[in-house]
């Protein structure tokens, strides 16, 4: 049973802008543990969203293979991609991307009810309690537009979380926030991390946002250019107290990526083995 | 279970999604409403056309049923008074007692008939009836001038208007029937022109003229009549086919009951051209309700393709995306063909009440007016065809919108 959660090997995504072919992501090749909270950061047009994107399997690689939790994923039809999502990929958008015409509660209800496995009281109780740790109990009637920007994105996380995934992968998820409002989000997310051991990803480009997650993989120009680990801040509520971790120095980016080391607690694969 | 609590969540969440954008759904559900309204009043239109015309069958001429020995009709011509029905009382008595209460029942006694006035001959159809009977019964025939045969004495006779212009004769006017009787003889009688009737079925007002039972048994030296024809006092003659044929099996062996419809071939004729026009007016203005709603329900759906591209991303399969648009086109068409519905019922029942008069049907000459009836039976299949194909308009964008990238679906703001 693998520890990585993604194993990615030469992988490249090109698009097609007419008779141009633009590439966004050349021959990565990188392992990421389960566990991880990881940033993957660099400037616009650095290719992160679409390496994001790949492991969230919403697009499928021009080139090379993907592995989820030791299966290769990149070959699979789009049914079999669409069942691995809905069980074990969580998603944070931007945007919030919450269904306006549902309430809080009814968004989070909906990650557990096209999976069709649960009884109506349960997905209600699972989704109260996601809301609940997320401290958003009380909005739970409320439609999104009655929800702050904070708000809505702790309701997008509760419904990335409510079904446990393997792995949450957040794009720009602080992107619409405030600075409070985006240390929050982030530091809901380090705690989903630390308690739990699921997997965050998150592409960003912005530092202060990269900063609470472990470690960071940097591209430019569609390549990894480097690993580095991230030292943790002071306002770390869950870590307080560790000491700071030296970043570690860029690896030149010929050939594979060094393996981001494992994080410190891997969580149990049981349930993700079987994705 | 979870199938069901998937299923109510789909149907609320479709139910909210055309909430969301009250204006664009009104338009979609009204043009559905608007093509169901049209729809019935058609059908409500058409319904009377189709109630009109069969009572006028019935009630000018053929009654419900007509009862005749078998044989007669394929040998009426070569020989026609070898098929008398004997025991006419009896018969009648019989169907009254054990089949249902008749309206009326009236002998036929159908011969060729020469009818002369002044220097002007034309052969005719003579029909000796039981005119009092008749009068019950058969009142489409309708007196233009003069009086009804039953309060004429008996060397009467009454008169189709065709025929009557074809001879100038007027109501006084006394005419000469010529008739070969059953031995071959030529016989005459003179006949004074009570009345002259209109049905507005030009091949019988043209050509037929009715006298006394007792007179046309006296011309034609027979007795009897080889048909007889009844009407019941309930319109639903068809309840009594069973019990008539087997009345007739048992008692009367010999005799066979025809059917109206068995002898209106034109009215079957009618019918099949009116469902044709039915059909071609259903098509088009489903046609056109169902673009528009496509058109207008597509538009709605492009706003949304973030969401969709979002609910795709968190693992919305293609099928389950296909019945959440779907839903939402079903709930519209629905509910708009329900309020089509109401709308096109409450016109019938308003407006239009009054009716319309109509020019004549093909085969007749008379206009008739036709009251708009309600159209209890096509109430149902009209909800399920419109509701079913202008839901059906919402195929296509959700399949659509089930196989966009996800990608470039997310791009766009939820």
């Amino acid at each position: 049973m693998s520890t990585q959660i993604f194993q990615t090997s030469g992988l490249s995504k090109s698009f097609q802008l007419g008779a141009k072919t633009l590439t966004a992501l050349t021959d990565v090749t990188v392992d990421i543990p389960q566990g991880t909270c990881l940033a993957l950061r660099g400037p616009s047009g650095s290719g992160k969203t679409t390496l994001l994107n790949l492991l969230g399997l919403i697009e499928k690689p021009s080139a090379g293979s993907l592995k989820l939790l030791g299966q290769t994923v990149s070959t699979l039809g789009e049914a079999e991609l669409t069942r691995i999502r809905r069980r074990s990929i969580g998603f944070i958008f931007q945007n919030f991307n919450l269904m306006p015409m549902l309430t809080a509660l009814e968004n989070v209800e909906y990650a557990l009810l096209i999976e069709r496995a649960a009884s109506r009281a349960e997905i209600r109780k699972r989704a109260m309690n996601a809301l609940d740790r997320l401290g958003i109990a009380a909005c739970a009637d409320q439609k999104p537009a009655q929800l702050s920007g904070g708000q809505r994105q702790r309701v997008a996380i509760a419904r990335a979380v409510v079904k446990q995934p393997a792995v949450i992968l957040g794009d720009e998820p602080t992107a619409n926030l405030d600075s409070v409002n985006s240390r929050e989000v982030m530091q809901v997310l380090r705690g989903l991390n630390r308690e739990f051991g699921t997997t965050v990803i998150v592409a960003t480009h912005d530092a202060e946002t990269a900063s609470y997650l472990g470690q960071e993989l940097r591209l430019m120009d569609g390549r990894v250019v480097g690993t580095f680990a991230i030292a943790p801040r002071a306002d770390d509520r869950v870590v307080a107290g560790a000491t700071a971790i030296p970043a570690a120095a860029p690896i030149p980016g010929a050939g594979a990526t060094p393996p981001i080391p494992a994080a410190p607690r891997a969580r149990d694969v049981s349930r993700e083995a079987g994705l | 279970m979870r199938h069901l609590t998937w299923l109510l969540f789909l149907l609320r969440t479709a139910a909210r999604s055309c909430a969301r954008s009250p204006r664009r759904t009104l338009f979609g559900l009204g043009g559905v409403a608007a093509a169901t309204a049209a729809i019935i009043i058609f059908q409500s239109f058409v319904t009377s056309i189709s109630a009109t015309t069969r009572q006028q069958v019935i009630t000018a001429h053929y009654g419900h049923y007509e009862i005749m020995r078998i044989g007669y009709e394929r040998n009426k011509v070569d020989d026609p008074f070898a098929y008398q029905i004997a025991d006419y009382d009896r018969l009648r008595k019989r169907i009254d007692e054990t089949v249902g209460p008749l309206a009326f029942a009236s002998r036929r006694l159908e011969f060729y008939g020469l009818l002369s006035f002044n220097d002007r001959s034309v052969g005719g159809i003579g029909l000796g009836i039981d005119a009092a009977e008749e009068q019950k019964f058969l009142t489409l025939a309708r007196v233009e001038s003069g009086i009804h045969l039953a309060q004429s004495p008996s060397h009467s006779t009454m008169v189709g208007l065709g025929l009557a212009e074809a001879l100038r004769i007027k109501v006084g006017d006394n005419v000469t029937v010529l008739a070969t009787t059953t031995g071959g003889s030529i016989n005459a009688v003179d006949l004074t022109v009570t009345g002259i009737f209109r049905t507005g079925v030009p091949d019988l007002d043209d050509r037929t003229y009715y006298i006394h039972q007792s007179l046309a048994e006296e011309l034609l030296h027979i007795k009897g009549a080889p048909r007889i024809l009844i009407g019941f006092k309930s319109q639903d003659e068809l309840q009594y086919r069973v019990k008539l044929d087997n009345l007739l099996k048992s008692e009367f062996p010999g005799l066979r009951a025809s059917h109206w419809l068995e002898r209106a071939s034109f009215y079957e004729n009618l019918m099949g051209w009116l469902h044709k026009q039915i059909f071609v007016f259903y098509v088009i203005v489903l046609t056109i309700a169902t673009i528009s709603i496509a058109n207008v329900f597509s538009m709605g759906l492009l706003e949304r393709t973030g969401e969709f591209g979002t609910l795709r991303a968190i693992g919305t399969g293609r099928g389950e995306i296909t019945a959440l648009i779907f839903a939402e086109s079903m709930l519209q068409a629905l509910a708009g063909s329900l309020v089509g519905v109401i709308i096109g019922l409450l016109l019938v029942i308003g407006p239009l009440s009054p009716g319309i008069t109509m020019p004549p049907l093909p085969m007749m000459n008379v206009p008739f007016h036709v009251t708009f009836a309600m159209p209890w039976r096509e109430i149902l299949p009209t909800i399920a065809i419109c509701a079913g194909v202008a839901g059906l308009s919402g195929i296509l964008p959700a399949l659509k919108m089930a196989r966009i990238n996800i990608v470039s679906a997310l791009g766009r703001n939820v």
